[in-house]
């Protein structure tokens, strides 16, 4: 399989080294608007540095992890090629060309999947097939480690904070993914570092997300990108005949009594998420060649994003909303 | 110094056992409506049964752990001698008479400490110390989460005041007394998903609750009133130096599906009585403390109305479906 992979920032430069290292690939290209850190990319991962074009033109597997709001054109040419594409979350930068993209993803039938790694997660993945009788309750943490100083927003407020859209996001997905049941309903509590409230969602440091889902159930999420000591990202579920976790391990970034001290807390995602990121190409590659249907689809990415938009105007306006504010995309396909 | 137990219900009679070891045999003496429930406690612990009437009199301090509709009177009867009293929660059966009673309580200078057990054991302890040092650096967010193994027999669940009132409110509690800070808003919801009987009395078997502290800290609160595995107490605390865990532990009753994490040693904490026994035995200690008059009390009358005020501002929210400020439960 020839793969390419479009975008050689953090994220890209991970996924084209875990390709390099990755049975079945034939042929490894790197795209990125810096032609010196694609060359040096994929001289690392031992694949080719290449424009955008000549990538689409060559590789039969897409995988795109250029900044949001580059994901739609790369998408669309990807895929008006007629290659498989994997494209980072979230799949575009608004709700608006999400919606459009996806409206043309499901038209063409092509094949698209997004970057929701946590799906590939092991103790993710367990959490979900243990689940036994009827959910009742689930519970998220997120926590990226500290960022000193975020850049001041300027402009006007977007309909989506960066925190619920850079990250959050994955958890959005979790809940859906992990529960087969939709967020109908959603109240935020959001803030700084310093506990103040802003009135701009850009500079939302820390949020409690509290859903409820289809069938009733209760989901909440707390999250941040404060962590002083790690990277700390788990669920726990609660059902009618099961209590389990995934991600509480030795690892976890929080000390407790009886266990252990977490001397040697997760540092970020790369590490935290290595194997699910490898699983996940893994996974695509196969669908690629036909033989294991698409983990997530441009729905997917559609739906998370519509979450995100619902939890940064709850923000706003300090009430409850419903999900059926949010605009989207009628209910075409059987699930 | 002669203690009453009032009460010998579930609470009632481990606190006899409790107060059996920490006075004399002979010093203590166990009261209830229910006068042969009272003498087969008193009889187990060596204790003195008395009626409730005679017990109150004889005695130099009350410990109140009878049905709540009950918990006014006995304590205005313990205020009447002038004498020091514990009382489990909740103080009463609604705001108004709570209020009263907090007010009735402060103006008569008897010793009160109401029976919110988390605040005496270890790890609690433990974490409010390592708020009140610095060591968690600026406390950004509280993770409560507490599950009852089974729901409560359908006759309690009328009179218990709903899941926030009889179940959170110790949550409530601990959220004000680990971060100092006072609960100013509360979002919460709830729903019935396992036990249809809760829907009958407009209360709820699982619920959450969003909450907003006046130091600007931020609360999440998750119940369930059925845990398959056991019961389960924990708070996570996360500041800007640390974050850490109560209740994570051998005993807890989730397992971790990590690769390579061996399930908790066991045995599951099966009840409150198991999980909060030695808290339990700490507070009576620290009342016959307060009761000989050597320190204050650690669980003021007043903590227990703050804690009940969060609890209707939060049952009020998950009806109304907004957030509710405290300010409004007056």
């Amino acid at each position: 399989m020839k793969v390419a992979v479009i975008g050689a920032g953090s994220m890209g430069g991970m996924h084209a080294d875990l390709l390099g290292a990755m049975d079945g690939v034939g042929a490894l290209f790197v795209v990125d608007a810096n032609p010196l850190r694609a060359a040096e990319v994929a001289r690392r991962a031992g694949g080719t540095a290449v424009t955008f074009e000549e990538a689409i033109d060559a590789a039969e597997a897409i995988i795109i992890a250029t900044p949001p709001e580059l994901h739609r054109a790369a998408v669309e040419a990807a895929l008006d090629a007629g290659r498989h594409v994997l494209c980072e979350k979230p799949l575009t930068e608004s709700l608006e060309t999400t919606i459009a993209l996806t409206r043309g993803v499901e038209k063409a039938g092509a094949h698209l999947e997004l970057g929701f790694q946590r799906r590939h997660d092991a103790g993710f993945a367990a959490a979900r097939e243990a689940i036994d009788g009827r959910l009742h309750l689930v519970r998220l943490t997120a926590h990226d480690p500290l960022v000193s100083q975020r850049p001041a927003p300027s402009g006007p407020p977007p309909e989506v904070a960066p925190i619920f859209r850079d990250s959050s996001i994955h958890d959005f997905d979790v809940v859906r993914w992990l529960t087969g049941q939709e967020v109908t309903e959603l109240s935020v509590e959001a803030g700084r570092r310093d506990g103040s409230r802003p009135t701009d969602p850009r500079e939302i440091e820390s949020a409690i997300v509290a859903m409820r889902l289809g069938d009733g159930a209760l989901a909440v999420l707390e999250a941040s990108w404060l962590h002083p000591t790690g990277y700390d990202v788990r669920v726990e579920l609660v059902s009618a005949s099961v209590a389990v976790s995934g991600g509480l391990s030795p690892r976890t970034p929080s000390r407790h009594a009886d266990w252990t001290d977490a001397t040697d807390g997760w540092s970020g995602y790369l590490e935290r998420f290595e194997a699910a990121y490898r699983a996940e190409l893994a996974a695509f590659l196969q669908c690629c060649r036909g033989v294991r249907p698409p983990a997530s689809t441009a729905r997917d990415g559609l739906e998370a994003m519509r979450i995100a938009v619902a939890a940064t105007r709850s923000f706003i306006d300090g009430r409850r909303v419903s999900l059926s504010e949010i605009a989207g995309l009628a209910r075409t396909q059987v699930a | 110094m002669r203690v009453a137990q009032l009460g010998t219900g579930r609470i009632g009679a481990m606190h006899a056992e409790i107060l059996a070891r920490l006075v004399e045999p002979r010093s203590l003496v166990v009261a209830d409506v229910d006068t042969e429930r009272a003498q087969a406690v008193a009889a187990a612990v060596g204790a003195e049964a008395a009626d409730i009437g005679a017990a109150i009199e004889q005695a130099d301090a009350l410990v109140i752990a009878a049905s709540s509709t009950a918990h006014p009177e006995l304590i205005r009867a313990g205020i009447g001698r002038g004498i020091p009293i514990f009382c489990e929660k909740p103080l009463a059966t609604n705001l108004d008479e709570t209020q009263r009673l907090v007010d009735e309580i402060e103006a008569s200078g008897s010793p009160f400490q109401l029976g919110f057990q988390r605040r005496f054991d270890a790890a609690y302890r433990e974490a409010r110390r390592l708020v009140e040092d610095g060591s968690l650096g600026r406390l950004y967010v509280l993770r409560l989460a507490g599950h009852d193994p089974a729901p409560p027999h359908e006759a309690y669940i009328p009179a218990s005041g709903g899941i926030f009132n009889d179940f959170s409110v110790h949550d409530f509690d601990v959220t004000r007394w680990l971060s100092g800070q006072e609960i100013e808003e509360v979002y919460a919801d709830g729903g019935v998903l396992g036990f249809p009987m809760f829907a009958t009395y407009d209360d709820v078997d699982t619920a959450v609750a969003t909450l907003r502290l006046s130091g600007g800290t931020r609360a999440i609160l998750s119940v369930t009133r059925h845990d398959p595995l056991g019961y389960d107490i924990r708070t996570e605390l996360f500041g800007s130096g640390d974050s850490v865990s109560i209740g994570l532990g051998p005993r807890t009753p989730m397992r971790s599906l990590e690769p390579g994490v061996p399930p908790p040693a066991g045995p599951a904490w099966s009840m409150f009585i198991d999980r909060f026994r030695d808290a339990y035995h700490q507070e009576l200690q620290a009342f016959l403390r307060v009761a000989r008059g050597e320190e204050e009390s650690a669980c003021t009358a007043r903590d227990g109305l703050e804690a009940v005020r969060v609890a209707i501002a939060a049952t009020r929210s998950m009806h109304e479906h907004r957030p509710v400020r405290i300010s409004e439960v007056t």
